[in-house]
């Protein structure tokens, strides 16, 4: 699921190894992980494992209608969850211009950052952070440079 | 002795059943806030969420412009099931005992270096980020309101439509 979700999006954007929005298999496994891999979010992990259509979140202005295509409270599977996680990240990392479009991606370091956007922080260090640091730490604990 | 322990049972029963009826409701419906500025937000169809995890504070101070007069409150909300969050810059028209709900910018109240609350400036509302420059390009740090609110922000990291929803 996470391979046939990487694939088809790096081929949509024209995405290749060294460009900054291109995903991986591994990272995105990393980032699903941090999302329902505990055992106490089995359902999450059956349904929406990439947490992109949670009805306590905010679909704010309709936003992830406009960008990832959901509506709120849909059936999610694994499938449509990866697929509009994808699209909801780029989001999330891309810096816009004044009028809305597109100028440049952050890297998936920030777009993992403002996807979650959880308040506040531990020890100093703001808890979205912690949150991207826990993603990219495990993908290279797991993979060394997923990006090879 | 036989009344007494029937009575200890009885009461257990019932601390059992009020502990269930607690436990059954669910939690985005045990904490609905609303009263006070939650009242105007429901009445402008505001669509984040207004229970626990929600929570709003005051900007000082308003901005009058082009005859009507803005005020500001900060909002922030965290889903408690996956910790996912955010904040938005709640916008309003009228005074106090009057206000009518506009819109909403979200924002990132934490950046790297702290807590960031926005302020009033003039007819800006200002966000007290560090300067950053990319690439030649200033990150921009204020909204400004001298022609009502705009149809869209791009203060910090984050851009925003405004919308009432």
């Amino acid at each position: 699921m996470i391979v046939a979700a990487v694939k088809k999006y790096n081929a949509k954007n024209g995405f290749l190894p060294g460009d900054m929005a291109y995903m991986t298999p591994q990272l995105m496994k990393s980032w699903m992980m941090q999302e329902s891999g505990s055992g106490a979010d089995r359902h999450a992990f059956e349904t929406d494992p990439f947490q992109v259509n949670n009805r306590r979140d905010w679909p704010k202005f309709g936003e992830k209608e406009k960008i990832a295509g959901l509506s709120y409270g849909q059936d999610m599977t694994p499938e449509t969850s990866a697929e509009a996680a994808l699209k909801w990240l780029q989001f999330k990392g891309t810096v816009h211009r004044a009028d809305g479009s597109g100028a440049s991606y952050r890297g998936p370091y920030e777009a993992l950052r403002n996807y979650n956007a959880k308040r506040g922080f531990v020890d100093g260090i703001p808890k979205k952070d912690v949150y991207a640091n826990d993603i990219m730490n495990r993908a290279w604990a797991s993979y060394g440079d997923w990006q090879k | 002795m036989g009344i007494g322990k029937n009575r200890s049972t009885l009461a257990i029963f019932a601390c059992a059943f009020a502990i269930a009826l607690l436990g059954s409701q669910r939690p985005s419906e045990s904490l609905e806030r609303r009263s006070g500025i939650w009242r105007v937000l429901r009445a402008g169809h505001f669509s984040g969420p207004m229970n626990e995890g929600a929570h709003v504070q005051a900007i000082k101070g308003s901005i009058s412009a082009q005859g009507k007069r803005y005020k500001f409150w900060e909002y922030s909300w965290e889903n408690k099931e996956n910790g996912h969050g955010g904040n938005a810059l709640l916008v309003f028209e009228g005074a106090d005992k009057a206000l009518v709900y506009l819109g909403s910018y979200e924002f990132d109240a934490y950046p790297f270096h702290g807590r960031v609350h926005p302020e009033i400036r003039g007819t800006t509302v200002f966000f007290p980020y560090k300067d950053i420059e990319i690439m030649g390009v200033k990150i921009p740090k204020e909204i400004s309101f001298a022609n009502g609110p705009p149809a869209a922000s791009n203060v910090g990291e984050v851009y925003s439509e405004f919308s009432r929803r």
